[in-house]
């Protein structure tokens, strides 16, 4: 299985969703927590700091036709892929969505950088299912700028904290098995915008399942 | 059980409170109609409880309501991977309820029912 691929999103599209973000800024709710937790399936969730916005219409079409388009080829399976949940992400400075996996309804995420200079995401392809010592061991993790956290994974978890940095340039969008593998997008050096766009399987195939 | 409609889609969409959660309900609650139909095709008896977003779909779509037709709920996560979820769980009224009026606090709605992505 593929775990990830990075593909230029075109100029028209990337222009309508900035202008978009900017215009839900507004809506944008303050959510996060300081600890992770345990989730069904033995996936990470919750820790992280960001607002985040609804779609307005341009992400909702992009949701349902190019998004959907670009991951059920990333998929590589004639499984069925439905849209389920897409958001506006806003980081200010230091704002950070700790290592998790998606939602049991995203089988795969699509991540477009809609500013500049955004902090890369890292994956954690070896780090698997996660156990409540795990969660113990995470949250005593301060949160961190992207090399530190990277450095302090693997101290920890060794070959399981192992990782793959991949940059998020504006206009850039990343499809991922999130839901599959853990990552991260550790603290922001200054503020930064994502969209984010979530599939799945109707009925998953086995190597798509945590 | 029927296929499902744009128009069943609409009539749902329209019968939900105005929030910014409102089309990630409408997408998986679609999505859980489809692994619920797939469970019914297999004779697999299984019902969302009632007033969920599912069973306001299920009606929505034309089907005839299927009371007490849910004792092998329990086979969902073998098929797809993950429990049911708030789609076949938790009530509408109670969704709501919860989230002291969502259409207003949309924030608290967010984080009850979704995570990060």
């Amino acid at each position: 299985m593929v775990i990830h691929r990075q593909f230029e999103l075109s100029a028209d599209w990337v222009d309508a969703l900035k202008t978009e973000s900017m215009s839900q800024m507004g809506r944008a709710d303050l959510v996060g927590s300081d600890k992770c937790s345990l989730e069904f399936g033995m996936a990470v969730n919750d820790r992280g700091r960001c607002y985040v916005s609804g779609p307005g219409s341009v992400l909702n079409a992009y949701h349902n036709s190019e998004g959907k388009l670009q991951a059920s080829l990333f998929s590589c399976t004639d499984a069925d892929l439905l849209p389920t949940r897409t958001s506006y992400i806003y980081y200010k400075e230091e704002h950070y969505s700790f290592l998790h996996h998606d939602a049991a309804s995203a089988h795969i995420t699509l991540i477009t950088g809609l500013s500049d200079k955004l902090s890369p995401l890292v994956l954690f392809p070896a780090f698997g299912r996660a156990t409540q010592k795990d969660i113990e061991v995470l949250n005593r993790i301060p949160n961190l700028r992207g090399p530190e956290f990277v450095t302090q994974m693997h101290s920890l978890f060794g070959a399981r904290g192992s990782s793959i940095e991949v940059p998020l340039a504006f206009g850039t969008t990343i499809a991922l098995t999130g839901r599959a593998v853990a990552h991260a997008r550790p603290a922001q050096s200054q503020p930064g915008t994502v969209a984010t766009a979530c599939y799945s399987f109707i009925q998953p195939p086995a190597n798509y399942l945590l | 059980m029927q296929e499902l409609s744009k128009q069943a889609i609409e009539q749902f969409r329209s019968s939900l409170p105005p929030s910014h959660n409102l089309e990630m309900w409408v997408n998986e609650t679609v999505l859980e109609y489809a692994r619920v139909k797939s469970m019914w095709d297999q004779e697999i008896q299984a019902m969302p409880l009632e007033g969920t977003l599912l069973a306001n779909l299920i009606t929505a779509a034309g089907n005839s309501p299927k009371v007490d037709y849910g004792n092998e709920l329990n086979k969902y996560e073998a098929l797809f991977g993950t429990p049911p979820d708030y789609c076949w769980t938790t009530p509408v009224d109670q969704m709501f309820g919860k989230s002291a009026a969502a259409a207003s606090q949309p924030a608290t709605a967010w984080v009850s029912y979704s995570k990060f992505s």
